[in-house]
């Protein structure tokens, strides 16, 4: 399991990303997160929720009835052009802070400091 | 289940019942149900399932900004119970005001159709009378002892239920906070409802209109017969649509504006001082319906013309549903 503190700041983005594929509810986004990751991140309800609420306020995600399953209407998300174009813009803003973060984070035997 | 739906409640305990938190609410629970169900799919135990949902589901902090905008509501400490604007009600309690009203609405509406068919054993002791089985005192006296009985029993049905109700008046005038149980259950009602009310509505109107057919079939076809009972039987048919149409429009209205009260839905969201309205209909039913028998009684021996005067109490009846709208709308206007 991965912190959630260190994972904090991309949770809009695996939202927004699986909203790029299609409309869902959350249960089922939720559900995804632990499947594709196997499992080393599960996503709390109430950080779902205040992701959807977030970008929802944002204009990023739309909200929308779904039809009755089980005597309740569900809430669909489906993500909005500002989101498609937000998503964009972060994709590139990430690999780009990736690229530099990469050239300061060593790993296995290599973070050990050698004197050259 | 109930593990989870009672443990949605505590947390939210302290914070008001604005559209905000309802929704946060509902779908955090909606989230866990979720999981829970399909956790047991899964094969897992009931406390297994619990516990896992229960464990991921996070932390109240998290969702503090999406129920921001309600902040200077929940300025009080959680379990502080009852506020001046607030009541608090459990499934239990909630489902007690709900039956409460709904039989309120029932025995007023019973009232109503009293009256409205008050006139009818006159009708049939003139038909008697018609027919030669009863002389004219006899006919007059049948017809009238009946008449004042129900109007007499409407009257004590009015005063007595809109004392009873007055118990009530608080839950009119303040904010009503359902606990999670109680929403989901009542919600789910209320839902499945509309479709009833909207047929009944529907249904009383279709009978106002159905009952005029045999009246004026009656009248254009059969003008120069002399069957009076053919007659009396079309004024009896009007009698008992018109009774049986009043009837479903006030209980279903009653019901319809319980649970508006309740769930804060509706008329009764705005207007959250309508308090009165249940006791001024009684009030105004217990003085308007010995004035419609008054009226109806001195224009009678006035004319002696008992084969008409009896369209006061159809004509009535329909004016009282009018007059019942009429002082809902008055009392959310003085509250507003």
């Amino acid at each position: 399991m991965i912190s959630s503190d260190g994972i904090r700041g991309y949770n809009d983005m695996i939202l927004l990303c699986l909203l790029l594929e299609k409309p869902s509810y959350g249960y089922e986004i939720s559900r995804e997160i632990k499947l594709r990751t196997a499992e080393r991140y599960i996503m709390k309800e109430t950080t779902l929720y205040s992701a959807f609420t977030r970008l929802e306020k944002s204009g990023y995600i739309s909200s929308f009835y779904g039809s009755e399953t089980n005597g309740r209407r569900r809430t669909y998300y489906q993500i909005t052009e500002k989101g498609k174009v937000f998503y964009q813009e972060k994709c590139e803003e990430w690999h780009a802070t990736k690229e530099i973060v990469d050239k300061f984070m060593k790993n296995g035997e290599e973070s050990l400091w050698k004197p050259s | 289940m109930e593990t989870i739906l009672n443990y949605i409640e505590n947390l939210f305990l302290s914070y008001p019942n604005t559209p905000n938190v309802r929704k946060a609410k509902e779908e955090l629970l909606a989230l866990m149900e979720d999981k829970y169900h399909e956790l047991k799919s899964e094969g897992k135990s009931e406390n297994e399932a619990i516990g896992i949902v229960i464990s991921e589901f996070g932390s109240m902090d998290e969702i503090a900004f999406a129920l921001d905008s309600d902040k200077s509501l929940h300025a009080k400490p959680p379990l502080s119970g009852h506020s001046q604007e607030t009541i608090r009600l459990n499934l239990k309690q909630a489902q007690e005001y709900l039956d409460t009203r709904i039989s309120f609405g029932i025995k007023i509406a019973f009232g109503v159709a009293l009256c409205v068919l008050s006139p009818t054993p006159a009708i049939l002791t003139e038909s008697l009378y018609d027919g030669g089985f009863l002389t004219a005192s006899l006919s007059e006296l049948l017809g009238a002892v009946p008449l004042f009985l129900m109007v007499a029993l409407a009257v004590g049905i009015f005063i007595t239920n809109g004392i009873a109700m007055g118990k009530y008046e608080d839950y009119e005038k303040k904010q009503i906070l359902l606990d999670a149980a109680a929403q989901k259950k009542l919600t789910g009602e209320y839902e499945s409802w509309q479709t009833a009310y909207g047929r009944r509505i529907a249904a009383g109107v279709i009978l106002c209109i159905v009952s005029l057919i045999p009246i004026l079939f009656t009248d254009w076809l059969l003008k120069d017969t002399s069957y009076a009972w053919l007659e009396d039987t079309t004024a009896l048919f009007l009698f008992l649509c018109v009774a049986i149409a009043v009837f479903l429009f006030i209980t279903s209205g009653m019901r319809q504006s319980a649970y508006e009260t309740l769930l804060g839905k509706g008329k009764a969201a705005q207007k959250p001082f309508h308090s009165k309205k249940d006791r001024r209909i009684s009030l105004v039913a217990s003085i308007y319906w010995p004035i419609i028998t008054a009226l109806y009684l001195g224009w009678s021996f006035f004319s002696m013309n008992w084969g008409m005067t009896w369209v006061v109490w159809p004509i009535a009846g329909i004016l009282f549903g009018g007059i019942c709208s009429a002082i809902s709308i008055v009392s959310s206007e003085k509250a507003l």
